[in-house]
């Protein structure tokens, strides 16, 4: 079995404030400390990277209320993942550092702008993960009145990559020439004009900075629609998947490597992290008794569960009856994310309960969740995992402290960094 | 809240030395690493210092020994008390890497040169803004001699004796950068010229808990470190060093006499009462490691396990560790004794909750002063245990006004400044 | 950016190796200023900087504690060496500090022996013996951590020292782990012959004194070759240990005169750190600034990796 990575996937709001481990980071978190120590335990675990979800509302899809997003710290308050990555890169050497935009707000020129200096501060480390959004609420504090259809945004989003991706390559690799005798900065015949025009974006170039260390940031894609997958398979170094069991990630990973292949990529250079969050305990009893208690239905827990779909759905889960089927539920936001609920269960009191525990594929101590997971990997054929879950500190330990070393024990990820950008990184195997 | 209506807050420290982790164990993560230079401590104490942890105490031994079984075997496999680095160097970092926790260092008063010792610590004062503690020991074992060019240590007597001539030097070096000292057992003449700062003189700790220790703790100690086993010899063992402080002309009040604890936590009482059986259960293993840790000039592993300490056995050397041996095992067996005993004053196991009632409960039964968070020699000290003491029991304290609050925020307040305050104001906010 | 590049080998077949001296007397403004010092002639590429105790070998802060209170520059590339004398503590006490000291600066530090003047014969060798012996009791393959097996560190490869000399006696072993270098760099200072003597057999560095003309520079080859000598017969290499003259100019011209005239293998410039603020930040700059470009251009220095330690930093070819 060759080596899987392994990424986290969170973002720049609330570690769980209302816990036993909670510490004090309620409070604190706002100034990045907490951010910044959990990055360092896990480039002290060789992840090849953390993913920083964004969105940018304050949510009152459910009973047409902001109560519930706020009460419960859901889609606000989250602070800008662009703004704390140079922080992660301050104080981390190798680790990856992939922070969200969306193709439906940024102006390109903006965006590949600022992720190309974030890919110079962080010497070669920084990644863009590429949404389209999927809330009317976010488009209206962006002078819109709703988002374009599903569709329309993935086909705007293409485009905005592929200018995106012009705009690093503006600059030839070796313009910069400090040419002393010359008295030459930069040779300005290898600093090229795009004026690029599409579609639905339009910009002159070329950028007014060096090309990045890494070509271009690495790109990150989160979308499993088709039109999400196959806009990774075209441009997307790392997928975010959801999948259930190794024969579901397999046909998941296949499917986006046969597209990559039919779009003449290397299939080997897009490498898809299946979601996944292990309960981890001393004994195998203990964490499946923990994985249990999760599964109760307490009424706070399924309010928080349909708050948040209602959020990225836009549709108002309060309105229905828990215990009613669900029947057909249709969305223009987040189409996979709902798909995955409705998997969860008939009634919406059973989905909430199974989208929120989901995730807990593994279940044991770090020894057999370690030997289960290496086994699904090499069922599903390799690239990794992304953890997810509560970013408390006694989580992530035993994530960093139990788990990865476990792994690590045997031979399943790395020890250490063979490179130093994140792309080479990832690449490596 | 339990007990009393007005809390009375109390002292909170961590006991450790720079010696090996849990290396081995579920959640050890890189430990066997990590330690070497310094990386484990710098993270751990950074994390009690941001849990409002007052203060740490650094044990030390000078020697790797080879009493049990004739041969390094044994001390190597179980890291109890080696491989050990000088925790006197690693304070000089932690001077640097934090703002306002207690640093205190142990250092023999039979093997340091006097003026070197004052000279240290006052540059320590200086580097720490007046943070840096003295924990005096007055060193045991035979093989700690032989490295200092002696071959057997001066006995018991003649040890505390030297140890308040030493303790009178040094505060002389403080006070006046120089010394012309002419005793029974030591002639210092020396200089250092580094006075300490205006704000006083480094905090002094004392830790042994023989009658003589008792009287040296009286004249010199503002903390004490001590584990009389249970809240009636916690209660005697306090009242014998605050009778000391009183014989010797001080306000008892200004020596705190502070318990070496393990607490156990969990999110219910019943996890929290599994980790506290694998933590206390006697394995093969668990009595080994014990054997080890007791074993200064006795091989303990040469006694019958399955017969009574015998009661003629004496050592200079541990004195006190031995009467409290024999107290405890009252007849029993070693190995029903040793198994299960730990380094500790009481037993705390449960949740947040609950440990913070204990611990209210036993201090309000002894009369004070705080606690020394220990763990266990190495045994069960992992990040995920950190984490579960400064983000699970701290905030609890901290919320019942009884601890993690800082006493003294004025800036350039010392270490004994915020001691004091703890004790005497016990502000809250 | 583009590094600088070396045209020319100054000496032999490495570049100049370089670095600076300072210290904080007793009563000197603020010790934390260790960390300024150390930042920024590390940030100019020097291989090390000495703690020197201060001028009456008394006086002075405790330089152990400022070296470990500079390890936490964690970028640093730089070795720090704290200075003392031969009896300031036990040798077993020294070796102990240092090879934690060393531990902390991730294998970049050491003990810098400031003079055997008026040590009774022998008796700084053996302590050099001693502290050998102490560092190397633990052989470098003696920690395992062998999870099944339960072993931390393998007993067979820790050895009691057992030394009994005429001033000396330490059963050893020592209770840590060994040097990520191998063993702590040792640094001696030139105090006549037998420092020489005793730098050709044990140690990484002599330190010779090119503060002023009354050592003269004919005075410093002739030491410079015996070092060399007393290498090759001590079975070492002729490069084994470094001769670094110290400086208290900046001045290149002047600077490069001095190692070139006595064929050292470099320099430590002072940077009295006790003076007024201004004076330190002005003697920071003429040293990390000008002199270092100057003697870049002139091919005598350039860049090298720290990644194994100090040692092969300084030792190594290039």
């Amino acid at each position: 079995m060759s080596m899987f990575h392994l990424g986290w996937f969170t973002n720049f709001s609330n570690p769980p404030w209302n816990h036993a481990w909670a510490g004090t980071e309620g409070r604190d978190w706002p100034r990045g400390r907490a951010h910044v120590e959990f990055v360092q335990a896990l480039e002290r675990a060789c992840f090849d990277y953390v993913m920083l979800e964004d969105s940018s509302m304050v949510s009152d899809a459910y009973e047409g209320s902001t109560r519930a997003d706020l009460a419960h710290g859901l889609y606000a308050p989250k602070h800008d993942p662009v703004v704390l990555a140079p922080l992660l890169a301050a104080a981390t050497s190798r680790i990856g550092i992939i922070a969200t935009a969306s193709t439906s707000f940024y102006p390109p020129y903006l965006l590949a702008r600022r992720f190309a200096t974030l890919d110079h501060v962080s010497h070669g480390r920084a990644g863009w993960n590429v949404v389209t959004s999927s809330e009317d609420r976010a488009a209206q504090n962006h002078g819109l009145d709703g988002l374009p259809p599903h569709d329309e945004r993935y086909e705007r989003a293409e485009e905005f990559v592929d200018l995106v991706e012009k705009l690093w390559e503006s600059w030839e690799p070796d313009a910069q020439v400090l040419d002393r005798d010359r008295g030459v900065y930069v040779d300005h015949t290898k600093v090229h004009t795009l004026d690029f025009r599409g579609k639905f974006h339009a910009s002159r170039g070329p950028l007014n900075l060096q090309r990045p260390p890494q070509g271009r940031p690495v790109l990150c894609q989160a979308g499993g629609s088709p039109r999400g997958r196959d806009l990774a398979a075209r441009h997307a170094d790392t997928v975010l998947a959801m999948a259930a069991g190794p024969e579901q990630m397999k046909e998941f990973r296949d499917d986006v490597r046969a597209r990559a292949v039919a779009a003449g990529r290397d299939p080997d250079a897009v490498k898809v992290m299946f979601v996944t969050s292990p309960v981890l305990a001393d004994t195998v009893e203990e964490a499946r008794a923990r994985a249990d208690a999760a599964r109760t239905p307490d009424p706070l827990k399924i309010e928080v569960a349909l708050a948040h779909m209602s959020a990225v759905t836009e549709i108002d889960f309060s309105t229905l009856d828990l215990d009613a089927p669900l029947g057909d539920l249709q969305t223009n936001g987040h189409r996979t994310t709902l798909a995955q609920f409705l998997k969860h269960g008939r009634t919406a009191r059973e989905a909430a309960i199974g989208w929120l525990t989901g995730n807990a594929h593994y279940v044991g101590t770090p020894e057999t969740v370690a030997e289960a997971m290496g086994e699904d990997m090499a069922a599903v054929g390799g690239d990794g995992y992304l953890i997810t879950g509560n970013i408390g500190r006694r989580f992530v330990s035993g994530i960093t402290d139990g788990l990865v070393p476990a792994l690590q024990r045997r031979g399943l990820t790395r020890t250490e960094y063979a490179h130093e950008t994140f792309r080479d990184n990832l690449l490596e195997f | 809240m339990t007990s009393s209506a007005t809390p009375a807050p109390f002292t909170v420290g961590w006991f450790a030395g720079w010696g090996v982790p849990d290396w081995s164990g579920p959640w050890a993560g890189d430990a066997v690493q990590s330690w070497v230079d310094g990386t484990f401590t710098v993270e751990t104490v950074r994390d009690l210092e941001r849990a409002g942890v007052d203060l740490v105490v650094m044990e030390d031994l000078n020697y790797l020994s080879d009493v049990v079984g004739g041969t390094f075997e044994q001390e190597l496999r179980t890291t109890a008390r080696a491989p050990k680095h000088d925790p006197v160097v690693l304070m000089s970092r932690l001077a640097a890497e934090t703002e306002r926790i207690g640093l205190i260092a142990t250092a023999s008063t039979t093997f340091w040169p006097p003026v070197e010792l004052a000279r240290t610590y006052a540059t320590l004062d200086h580097l720490t803004g007046g943070r840096v503690g003295w924990n005096v020991v007055t060193s045991t074992g035979d093989r700690a001699a032989q490295n200092f060019g002696l071959d057997a240590l001066p006995g018991h007597a003649t040890r505390y004796a030297t140890a308040a001539e030493y303790l009178e030097v040094v505060h002389a070096l403080w006070r006046d950068g120089s010394v012309e000292h002419h005793g029974e057992h030591l002639e210092v003449s020396g200089r250092t010229g580094t006075r300490t700062p205006a704000a006083g003189r480094p905090v002094v700790c004392q830790a042994g808990a023989s009658a003589a220790g008792t009287a040296l703790a009286g004249r010199f100690a503002d903390v004490v470190v001590s584990y009389p086993p249970g809240v009636e010899a916690m209660r005697e063992f306090r009242d014998q060093v605050r009778a000391a402080a009183e014989a010797a002309g001080r306000d008892p009040d200004d020596v705190q006499v502070l318990y070496l604890v393990t607490p156990h936590l969990g999110e219910t009482e019943e996890l929290a009462a599994e980790a506290a059986a694998r933590y206390y259960d006697p394995t093969d293993a668990a009595v080994r490691r014990r054997l080890v840790q007791m074993s200064g000039d006795v091989d303990f592993s040469a006694f019958d396990l399955d017969a009574p300490l015998p009661d003629d056995v004496s050592t200079e050397g541990s004195r006190s560790i031995l009467d409290n041996l024999r107290r405890v095992a009252a007849g029993r067996t070693l190995r029903e004794f040793i198994g299960s005993q730990r380094s500790e004053a009481v037993r705390l196991v449960g949740t947040a909750a609950s440990v913070a009632d204990q611990m209210e409960d036993v201090l309000a039964q002894v009369g004070g002063d705080g606690f020394l968070l220990f763990g266990g020699g190495g045994g069960v000290l992992t990040r995920r245990y950190v984490r579960e003491l400064c983000d699970g029991l701290m905030p609890e304290l901290r919320r019942r006004g009884l601890a993690g609050v800082p006493g003294d925020d004025r800036p350039g307040a010392t270490l004994r400044d915020r001691l004091r305050d703890r004790r005497r104001e016990g502000v809250l906010r | 950016m583009s590094a600088p590049t070396t045209t020319t080998k100054a000496t032999g077949t490495r570049t100049w190796r370089w670095g600076a001296v300072t210290g904080f007397p007793a009563g000197s403004p603020d010790p934390r200023r260790a960390l300024e010092v150390v930042r920024r002639v590390d940030a100019a590429g020097a291989d090390l900087v000495l703690l020197e105790p201060g001028p009456d070998g008394v006086d002075s802060h405790d330089t152990t504690s400022l070296a470990g209170f500079t390890s936490s520059l964690r970028t640093a590339a730089a070795g720090v060496v704290p200075g003392g004398a031969v009896d300031d503590v036990p040798p077993y006490q020294l070796a102990r500090r240092t090879a934690s000291l060393d531990h902390l600066h991730r294998g970049r530090s050491g003990w810098w022996c400031t003079g055997t003047a008026g040590l009774p014969v022998g008796r700084a060798e053996e302590h050099a013996a001693v502290l050998r012996a102490l560092w190397e009791s633990w052989e470098p393959d003696a920690v395992v951590g062998d999870v099944a097996g339960g072993a931390y560190a393998d007993h067979t490869k820790v050895h009691a020292v057992d030394h009994r000399g005429p001033h000396y006696a330490v059963r050893g072993p020592l209770n840590t782990v060994p040097s990520p270098q191998g063993r702590p760099l040792l640094v001696v200072s030139d105090d006549g012959e037998r420092s020489v003597a005793l730098a050709a057999r044990w140690a990484d560095v002599l330190v010779l004194d090119g503060r002023s003309a009354a050592t003269g520079s004919d005075t410093r080859a002739d030491t410079v070759a015996r070092l060399r000598a007393g290498l090759v017969r001590a079975g070492r290499g002729p490069g084994d240990c470094l001769a670094l003259v110290r400086v208290a100019t900046t001045d290149p011209d002047a600077v490069e005169a001095v190692v070139r005239s006595c064929g050292a293998d470099g320099f430590l410039v002072d940077v009295p750190a006790a003076a007024a603020a201004h004076e330190v930040e002005h003697r920071l700059t003429a040293a990390t600034a000008d002199l270092v470009r100057v003697l870049s251009a002139r091919g005598h220095l350039a860049p090298r990796p720290a990644e194994h330690g100090l040692r092969r930093r300084l030792l190594e070819e290039n």
